[in-house]
């Protein structure tokens, strides 16, 4: 017999299943996935000459990231009003089969264009084809995932997997409406003529976060500066609706212009059919470096675990030194999650060192001091070292500076929390990522001896980073919990291709060899069943060049305290984060 | 050509549209569904899985509700409201009423995209296909009666996850209020 609560959820499923899309959009998908299907047969599949070739070094096309950058920028505008005028060019950026868009970079005290980028969109097959600078020759096959890279002076095709996700024209408009009403970026709307023609024209700023810890630096670099605003100036011919022109402005963090780049969009009947009528050499050696699908079969079902589990739960993490076979704990973790919100209070070991700051803020702090405690009963050993809450995007850091907790700028992380060991799943499930992705599985006899999944990443030395390898072993038997995690940064590296590598290092002594085992050495598992580590060691060493090797053995120990609790009031609410002072 | 390459185009040709039809109700939404329509069957021609499968239609089934239900569960931005704005031959009216029902339906999928596989099968075929237990039973090779009883089950456990989601938004907005 069921309730009246499970009769309306009865009643929201029957309505999902009444849900039907456009005959038309059926119509269109199936015959593009059978297009695909069918360029995919042997003897017509790029792929799969590709997939058989050598793999080597890859380089960066940072460059690609402008067109994502310009497919973003192309739309905005945040007042209710705008909604229909957007509605009506993503309408018409629907219709359109093919898009050219050309692009001019320009640096202050140049009249002359630095860089010419031409890119061609295929909005029904998901593709862009791309010349860079006049040479660099790129296709992005979203329907494919695959991402050629063309370098002339080599003559070589460097092919790999696109992970980006496809953002149609019209999509992206949607996509920024959204972005401008959640982040509140201000637009100026004016209409004008423009060569004869009514245009709209709608102008706004976007501000890029200072990466933390970093002075005035963010994650996007232009000209070797970081850029802090992006101006953009967008023009919507009024007589069909569609983008025209494009300009945005980057300027570093004392709002001089660092570049300009000025678009230019036009719809198109048709485009290149493939990568060689752009210009590719029909004898261009192909690198591959598309990871075995069976790679991504074991990524997914990682990432698919990882998503399952606890939804919402209170969680103390210890980690301990060894001394003597005795563990001495040096830092506690107490974490709240619910859904994608996460608060985090950090606690460490004094040393001796009076605690000034925790009783300072033993209100705001109790949640977290007294689920601490019995994990770490000394009490008079350790003290608050930060706070860290994520609400789903914006990631706010309180630290202790000058015997007071001090607040970071706050970041905007619309894809997750910034730490990487700051809740279980963290610890649970690894996902391997430097520079690129793991591109084959392999058996040694640790996985061997213990049914487990094994994959590697191991990039080459680059500038003052070693040469580095990742591993980790996934249990498929235990939710693909990864049992052992190895990251090392090796002097004498086996996978290095270049033997002499160290003697073009300038400062040597900058460097340091590193190894780090972790292992699971005790399991839990969740009310629903659910597998998790309840205890993890980690072995290993750092050797800076020229000094003597200091060995680290430590013991991380997880206590899930509770599963779907009640949260104290507020504890994940920016505004009753304790009281700071601005860093 | 392989021969993988051809079961997975009659797979298209026999039940493409009730794939589609799949994707599109487990994720209210036609890019998504296209996005995935392509994923989906990208998937099938490189899985082994398919080829070792003694029903392929059940085996694609499952693999389409897996991708809809991976993408809710990664889904970051409600785009429900906006679709709305940008249609502009749909009628004007736009009730209280309709939204709350539409965001209903919405939370009711997420909570479903939380349960274990079966269970999610179940309530798929159950409430969202109408097919009666005996046919979710055949399909699934399971016995009916067992499949009532977790259906049942699942009902509760949707309900409590919709009900906690509830009591955590009232909590906060009374915490915004003050």
């Amino acid at each position: 017999m069921t309730d009246k609560r499970e009769q309306e959820i009865i009643i929201a499923l029957e309505r999902a299943g009444q849900f039907e899309l456009p005959q038309a959009a059926v119509e269109r998908d199936l015959e593009r996935v059978r297009r695909a299907l069918v360029s995919e047969r042997p003897g017509r599949s790029l792929w799969r000459t590709i997939a058989q070739s050598r793999w080597t070094k890859l380089t960066s096309a940072a460059a690609v990231i402008v067109i994502a950058v310009m497919a973003f920028s192309l739309f905005m505008q945040p007042e209710p009003a705008a909604a229909k005028l957007l509605a009506q060019v993503a309408r018409n950026m629907e219709k359109l089969a093919w898009v050219k868009t050309t692009t001019q970079t320009y640096t202050p005290g140049e009249e002359k264009p630095v860089a010419i980028d031409i890119h061609w969109t295929d909005v029904r097959n998901k593709r862009v084809f791309a010349i860079y600078d006049g040479k660099y020759i790129h296709l992005m096959d979203y329907a494919q995932r695959r991402w050629c890279i063309y370098r002339p002076e080599t003559n070589d095709m460097v092919v790999k997997l696109l992970d980006d996700l496809w953002i149609s024209p019209a999509g992206a408009v949607h996509e920024y409406i959204l972005k401008l009403k959640t982040e509140g970026i201000e637009v100026a709307r004016s209409e004008e003529m423009r060569e004869g023609r009514n245009v709209i024209v709608l102008q706004f700023a976007e501000s890029l976060n200072y990466l933390q810890g970093a002075g005035p630096t963010t994650n996007m670099l232009m000209n070797g500066k970081p850029v802090k605003t992006m101006r953009h100036r967008i023009v919507i011919d009024k007589q069909d609706y569609l983008l025209g022109a494009a300009e945005i402005t980057y300027l570093d963090p004392n709002d001089a212009t660092i570049v300009v780049q000025k678009s230019r969009s036009e719809p198109i009947q048709t485009g290149p059919a493939d990568i060689y009528e752009l210009g590719v050499p029909k004898d261009v050696t192909i690198i591959s470096k598309v990871p075995e699908d069976r790679v991504g079969q074991v990524r997914e079902s990682i990432a698919s675990h990882a998503s399952r589990f606890l939804d919402a739960y209170i969680a103390v993490i210890t980690q301990a030194q060894m001394e003597n076979g005795q563990e001495r704990v040096d830092q506690g973790m107490v974490v709240f999650r619910r859904g994608k919100e996460l608060r985090v209070d950090v606690y460490r070991r004094l040393y001796n060192h009076p605690d000034n700051v925790t009783p300072l803020y033993r209100n705001e702090l109790d949640a977290s001091l007294t689920r601490l405690k019995p994990y770490w009963p000394e009490e008079e050993q350790w003290g608050i070292q930060a706070v860290r809450l994520y609400d789903g995007l914006w990631q706010y850091v309180l630290e202790v500076k000058d015997d007071k907790l001090a607040a970071r700028d706050k970041q905007r992380r619309p894809d997750g929390d910034a730490y990487a060991d700051d809740d279980v799943d963290d610890f649970a499930w690894r996902t391997l990522w430097w520079l690129n992705e793991p591109e084959h599985l392999f058996e040694d006899d640790y996985s061997r001896s213990h049914g487990l999944i094994a994959m590697e990443l191991a990039p080459q030395w680059q500038g003052y980073r070693l040469p580095k390898r990742q591993v980790a072993y996934a249990d498929p038997q235990k939710d693909y919990i990864c049992r052992r995690y190895i990251d090392e940064e090796l002097f004498d590296a086996p996978w290095q291709e270049d033997k002499n590598w160290l003697d073009k290092v300038k400062d040597k002594e900058n460097l340091t060899e590193r190894r780090t085992v972790r292992d699971v050495i005790e399991y839990g598992r969740t009310a629903a069943g659910q597998w998790y580590p309840k205890a993890i060691t980690e072995t290993g060493y750092e050797l800076p060049y020229g000094r003597s090797r200091k060995d680290v053995s430590r013991v991380i120990r997880i206590h899930l305290i509770a599963e779907r609790p009640e949260f104290p009031e507020g504890v994940f609410e920016p505004g009753k984060l304790p009281k700071t002072a601005d860093r | 050509m392989g021969q993988q390459q051809d079961k997975v185009l009659t797979l298209l040709d026999r039940h493409g549209r009730r794939l589609h039809r799949l994707l599109g109700r487990l994720t209210r939404s036609e890019d998504a569904t296209s996005d995935l329509m392509q994923e989906l069957f990208l998937r099938l021609s490189r899985s082994k899985g398919l080829e070792q499968a003694r029903d392929p239609y059940a085996y694609a089934w499952r693999a389409a509700a897996n991708l809809a239900f991976e993408w809710r569960r990664r889904r970051k931005i409600k785009l429900g409201p906006l679709e709305e704005d940008a249609c502009e031959d749909e009628p004007q009216e736009r009730p209280l009423g309709r939204l709350v029902r539409d965001e209903e339906v919405q939370r009711v999928l997420e909570a479903t995209s939380r349960l274990d596989e079966l269970a999610q099968d179940v309530i798929v075929m159950r409430f969202i296909e109408q097919e009666p237990y005996e046919e979710i039973a055949a399909r699934l090779g399971r016995d009916a009666a067992y499949l009532r009883s977790l259906c049942s089950k699942s009902l509760v456990r949707l309900r409590q996850m919709c009900d906690d989601r509830d009591a955590d938004r009232t909590d906060k907005g009374v915490s915004y209020d003050r």
